[in-house]
């Protein structure tokens, strides 16, 4: 992975994701979130965490959905993950950045043959 | 990277991170200064292509218009702008929250949305469990030996817990027993107390069917039980033998006969008040002719009662539409056509429950 900045529109992220480390991962320019079947975090990268102000040992092993990114337990997202063993979808959101409301826009990637579910968080220029 | 943010701030933006209740701030051009996750996750599904969770003048304004209306009519008032309640959204899906605006002093309006997704969906497993309660009070009744037909239609679609019941009790080959009541109340109580009456009125009709002994004994017991006060009831004794009706009305509307010359005859000669409504009451009792080809109507008052007009005229539009119906409908739909002809001006608020028996 050396020299090599991954793009959010990447069409085989998943792959690099599920092969990345977590050092790997906080190297990444955007947020990932990686939760398990259970939907317990278990990948925050330092995008992420720059973004919500929270360190990664504060939301390993919290659910995703409610514990730790309570605005995306909807139908837009969590449903989307607990309804589709494969998905790959992108849209438009707001989080609530140190609850500023801040435009970015969300991936949900996931797949049978990954551990993982993810998350990704791109935020959009100001 | 930015500095880690110390202990207590991150204890602080997660404790806001996971507050379920929705908070906005946002000045009176709906400029959104801050906003908790709670909130993004009611509204984000709500908002159309155009629209955006910044500026949320125009998106509250399409999802609850009376609040942006109470904001902007009055930009000086401080505190609750609205009732406490706060205004409720129906959301996609199942999401049902409420949204209620607080001003702290000009240009500066905090917003709370509540979700009450849960309180809806306790409430329908209310409404169902009334209505498993009333399919089970109402079971079992008995055929009658005539062509019948009965309809139930309750006020609310889905919710089956209304005060409407009816009963049809075999006495013996030649007699039968029609019953239509009405209990005050709409829930769970209101089944109860149904099933109830109808358990009394069964056991004692099966030993005397005398409609003034069944109305006295039944009475007594509405007045043990609290509430079964005030319930209106009509009993018919129907003897086949005898081409008889034998019938008491308590408190209910009168029960019509149409004769097979197409005439329409209420039976209104054995009124007495509702069910317990006074100290002490006595049974009244009347009787009238019933031949093969006549139509005996028993309803509760859902079909003849509408707002703003005598209960007369409700009667004599009954009359009307039934003896117009009864000479070209077969028994069997009889109920239904009235029922159909009773709502079909979109009046009901009530259940209404329709029972025909043709001689």
């Amino acid at each position: 992975m050396h020299g090599h900045t991954p793009d959010f529109h990447a069409d085989d992220l998943i792959t690099e994701l599920d092969r990345a480390t977590p050092s790997d991962l906080d190297t990444w320019p955007f947020g990932i979130i990686g939760f398990d079947a259970d939907d317990r975090v278990v990948r925050y990268n330092a995008a992420e965490a720059a973004l919500s102000g929270l360190d990664p040992d504060r939301v390993i092993g919290l659910d995703l959905f409610t514990e730790v990114a309570p605005c995306t337990n909807n139908e837009m997202v969590a449903e989307r993950f607990h309804t589709c063993e494969r998905l790959d979808e992108q849209l438009p959101y707001t989080f609530t950045m140190r609850m500023s409301p801040t435009a970015v826009e969300l991936r949900l990637l996931a797949r049978p043959e990954s551990p993982l579910r993810y998350l990704l968080v791109h935020r959009h220029e100001a | 990277m930015s500095e880690p943010l110390a202990p207590e701030h991150q204890d602080l933006l997660q404790f806001l991170y996971q507050v379920p209740i929705g908070v906005v701030s946002m000045d009176e051009a709906g400029r959104v200064g801050q906003i908790n996750p709670a909130a993004v996750r009611m509204l984000a599904p709500e908002l159309r292509a155009d629209e955006s969770l910044d500026e949320i003048i125009p998106f509250l304004a399409r999802l609850v218009p009376g609040l942006v209306a109470q904001l902007t009519a009055e930009p000086e008032r401080l505190g609750l702008v609205d009732e406490p309640r706060g205004h409720r959204v129906d959301g996609a899906g199942d999401t049902r929250f409420t949204i209620s605006a607080h001003r702290l002093r000009p240009g500066h309006i905090l917003l709370s949305l509540t979700d009450i997704s849960e309180e809806r969906r306790l409430l329908a497993d209310q409404r169902r469990r009334g209505a498993r309660l009333q399919r089970a009070l109402l079971g079992h009744i008995d055929a009658a030996p005539h062509a019948m037909s009965v309809e139930y239609q309750p006020a609310h679609v889905g919710d089956l817990s209304g005060g409407d019941w009816y009963d049809i009790i075999r006495v013996d080959e030649r007699r039968h027993a029609y019953v239509v009541g009405d209990v005050v109340g709409h829930d769970i109580e209101a089944s109860a107390t149904m099933g109830q009456l109808r358990s009394v009125i069964r056991a004692n009709a099966t030993i005397d069917p005398d409609p003034a002994v069944v109305m006295g004994r039944t009475e007594a017991f509405a007045r043990a039980i609290r509430s079964a006060r005030c319930a209106t009831l009509a009993y018919v004794l129907h003897d086949d033998t005898a081409h008889k009706l034998s019938y008491s009305c308590a408190g209910h509307p009168p029960p019509l006969v149409l004769r097979a010359d197409g005439r329409a005859e209420f039976l209104t000669d054995a009124r007495r008040p509702p069910l317990a409504a006074f100290d002490e009451t006595n049974p009244i009792v009347a009787s009238a002719a019933f031949r093969p080809g006549d139509t005996l109507v028993l309803y509760s008052d859902g079909l003849v009662e509408r707002r703003g007009e005598p209960l007369d005229r409700g009667l004599e539009r009954l009359g009307e539409v039934a003896a117009a119906l009864a000479g070209t409908t077969p028994a069997s739909e009889l109920a239904q056509r009235l029922l159909t002809a009773a709502t079909d001006d979109g009046a009901g608020a009530d259940d209404i429950c329709v029972l025909t028996l043709r001689a």
